[in-house]
């Protein structure tokens, strides 16, 4: 764990379940032969990160 | 999912139309198909999965994979296309997929899929899309667990086994999404990293790039252990060949027997020496601080022993007694001590030297302790040596039977026999790769686990070194928020994945203790590290038959679980599924009684079964046991336009009908099949 900067489990779930919700989509579509969708990934942390009072 | 129908259309080796209705029924859950050798079961199996799945098996198991339409009906009836349709049960309603191929173009049409409501085709929502669909139905990860190509067998054991025993688990666990999530979460980490790091500063950057220097040099290391692991694998595997030719000679029955003993023996003593040599290392952790504080304790320990000699004062003597005594003015006994008189004075003057109670509680407890860690101290080297023993009584144990193993090759290695000296020399030089390869993997793993050390070092510095720059503050909090993220989701996967791989030991010991002869028993670590230990914990040589009927165990236990978990309703991972299980060749190496018993055992492996197998196959008992279970029965014929050059007549009698397995001078070339009844 990163120490002091923890984040709640709460707030990780829902995270993770926001990730999986594409990564789902994106398996779906293409298989395995699905390619990796790390620009939407980032999408998902960079609004959780944003949406985070300072 | 319940398939009801298939039609395959000039498919491969089979000619025109050929229906095939799947028995739908709870009791008699069984479609048999019988077919000799190339006539199309593989073909068929692969039909199943190309209208699904748009995939093919692979080149060994598939020959021509070009040839998809059948050749006659190509060449002679100008057909262009090869169809597969399937009709199945889903929920309340039925479907019917269909994929065909187009010759003329070479292409694969996508998949098709309807509702069939009341005998009518009724299309999909305009936006829904049948791969989709059909993944939800039964994950294209899990399929290959359900229809499988080739005989059964056992490929979860040795090196390459474990790895396809732990993608088998996490495919049907449908870990497959959360681990593409994973992957992609790690790359992004790893981004936001190397940002933070380029906003720190130069120290950062070269720290950075040592990190990545060690994370290559690892990627390498793991590489060279595969490869290690697999040799080590592929030797261990010659070993039991050669094990089992060389047990089978009888002239030489009784130093085989001897050898497996010491083998066995072998192994027991260099487990107990593992533990011995763990006990010593432990050793310091358990009794350093009380060999190093000896010196201490000793000099301490003179110290208040000295005090306590001097008996200036007794020591329990109370301070608050001697006050209350010269504040009275009068002794214990009640004489009068008067201030300024000479007994006063000395009672005071005794009070300098004295000590109270809590002092000498304090005394007291140190003391106490310090005999405490003196004792401990004693204990260590009495430990230590005991350790010591037992490591050299070990070694000496694997000495003399390392000694008598020898002794034992070199006997069978110069044998009369040719053959016995082949293959004890055979034997001996896998011996020797197998060791090598282990102790190259021992030396690997270390230098890996080195590496891993100097990598938490460095990262230990890097985060240090982010967390005092002003400029890598925006990219900290993505670094710490990402590496939140892959520990939950890498903590649930692991729970999950623990869970399903005890699940389906069990499911797979249940089985294997109803059904196999020998009182067998499969262990399989966090590593899916696979053992089969026989009735006395000893790891057990399987025979081929046994090896087969452990395959199907693992087929039937991890279906037995895909249908637990068909309505989980998880977070991350993909549901389990309920489908038919299509098995191809379940008797081949098994003897008559095993035969029996698989036959007793598949029907309850699954909702469905489809049982492809050989004529030779279906033997009486195999048959007497599938009695009553059997909804559908089907046989493959081949038909062939030329006159079969006086080819031996085969043939085969069902319920007193006689049915012709191979047809000559025919109109066309290719199989049809028949349902028998």
């Amino acid at each position: 764990m990163s120490d002091d900067n923890v984040t709640d489990n709460t707030v990780l779930d829902r995270i993770i379940r926001q990730l999986i919700s594409k990564e789902r989509a994106n398996y779906l579509e293409n298989g395995e032969a699905a390619r990796a969708i790390p620009s939407e990934i980032k999408k998902v942390i960079e609004d959780q990160i944003n949406r985070k009072p300072r | 999912m319940i398939i009801e129908f298939m039609r395959v259309s000039n498919w491969r080796s089979f000619y025109g139309i050929n229906d095939l209705w799947f028995s739908t029924d709870k009791t008699k859950n069984v479609t048999l198909i019988r077919a000799e050798n190339g006539v199309g079961k593989t073909s068929l199996l692969a039909a199943l999965n190309w209208c699904l799945f748009g995939f093919l098996p692979g080149a060994d198991e598939f020959e021509n994979p070009n040839n998809l339409l059948n050749l006659h009906a190509k060449a002679f009836d100008g057909e262009t296309h090869a169809k597969v349709e399937l009709e199945f049960l889903h929920g309340n309603k039925k479907f019917k997929a269909s994929r065909s191929f187009q010759e003329d173009i070479r292409k694969t049409n996508t998949l098709k899929l309807v509702e069939i409501k009341d005998g009518a085709e009724l299309p999909l929502p305009p936006n829904s899309k049948p791969d989709r669909f059909i993944n939800s139905v039964i994950p294209r990860e899990m399929a290959p667990h359900f229809f499988f190509y080739g005989e059964a067998k056992s490929k979860y054991t040795g090196a390459s086994g474990s790895k396809e025993f732990g993608n088998a688990v996490k495919s049907i666990l449908g870990s497959t999404i959360a681990n593409m999530a994973l992957k992609d979460l790690e790359t992004v980490h790893k981004e936001y990293v190397k940002q933070a790091t380029d906003s720190t500063g130069p120290e950062a950057i070269k720290i950075h790039e040592n990190i990545k220097d060690f994370e290559n040099k690892i990627l390498e290391k793991k590489d060279a252990l595969k490869d290690y692991e697999e040799e080590a694998s592929q030797a261990q595997e010659l070993i039991d060949d050669f094990n089992k030719l060389l047990a089978g000679t009888a002239s030489i029955k009784t130093d085989q027997a001897n050898r497996a003993r010491l083998e066995t023996k072998l192994a027991k003593k260099v487990s107990s020496l593992e533990k011995a040599g763990a006990i010593k290392s432990k050793w310091l952790s358990e009794f350093g601080v009380s060999l190093l504080s000896m010196e201490f304790t000793k000099k301490v320990n003179d110290l208040l022993n000295q005090k306590d000699t001097r008996r200036k004062i007794p020591g329990n003597y109370s301070k608050k007694l001697v006050n209350e005594v010269l504040e009275d003015n009068t002794c214990i006994c009640g004489r009068r001590i008067g201030e300024g008189t000479k007994e006063h004075e000395h009672i005071k003057s005794l009070l300098e030297d004295a000590t109270d109670e809590m002092v000498v509680n304090r005394v007291m407890t140190t003391k106490s302790a310090l005999e405490r860690l003196d004792e401990r101290a004693k204990g260590a080297w009495e430990k230590m040596k005991a350790s010591e023993e037992r490591i050299i009584e070990l070694n000496d144990s694997i000495t003399g039977i390392n000694i008598e193993l020898v002794d034992i090759s070199n006997k069978l290695a110069g044998h009369d026999s040719e053959n016995i000296k082949e293959n004890e020399n055979a034997r001996k030089n896998a011996t020797s790769k197998r060791d090598i390869a282990n102790d190259q993997q021992i030396r690997l793993k270390s230098e890996i686990s080195t590496y891993e050390t100097s990598i938490r070092n460095l990262k230990k510095k890097e985060t240090e070194l982010h967390a005092k720059s002003e400029g890598a503050k925006r990219f900290v909090r993505k670094v710490h928020l990402t590496t939140d993220l892959i520990k939950r989701l890498t903590d649930k996967l692991q729970y999950e994945e623990t869970y399903a791989r005890v699940m389906i030991k069990d499911k797979l010991n249940k089985i294997i203790q109803e059904f196999m002869r020998k009182s067998f028993t499969v262990e399989i670590d966090k590593d899916y590290n696979l053992t089969v230990l026989d009735e006395n914990n000893n790891k057990a040589a399987k025979s081929t038959g046994e090896n087969q009927l452990l395959g199907l165990a693992f087929t039937g236990a991890i279906a037995n679980f895909a249908k637990d978990r068909q309505f989980e309703d998880d977070d991350i991972l993909l549901p389990g599924t309920e489908a038919p299980l299509v098995v191809d060749s379940p008797f081949g190496h098994l003897d008559t009684i095993y035969k029996g018993g698989v036959a007793e055992f598949l029907p309850k492996l699954a909702r469905q079964i489809v049982l492809l197998v050989s004529t030779s196959q279906a033997s009486k008992e195999v048959m007497n046991e599938l009695e009553g279970k059997i909804g559908n029965q089907y046989i493959l014929i081949s038909h062939n336009k030329n006159n079969g050059d006086d080819k031996k007549l085969e043939e085969i009698t069902i319920d007193n009908k006689v049915y012709e397995l191979t047809k000559y001078d025919q109109d066309f070339s290719g199989t049809k099949l028949v349902e028998v009844g």
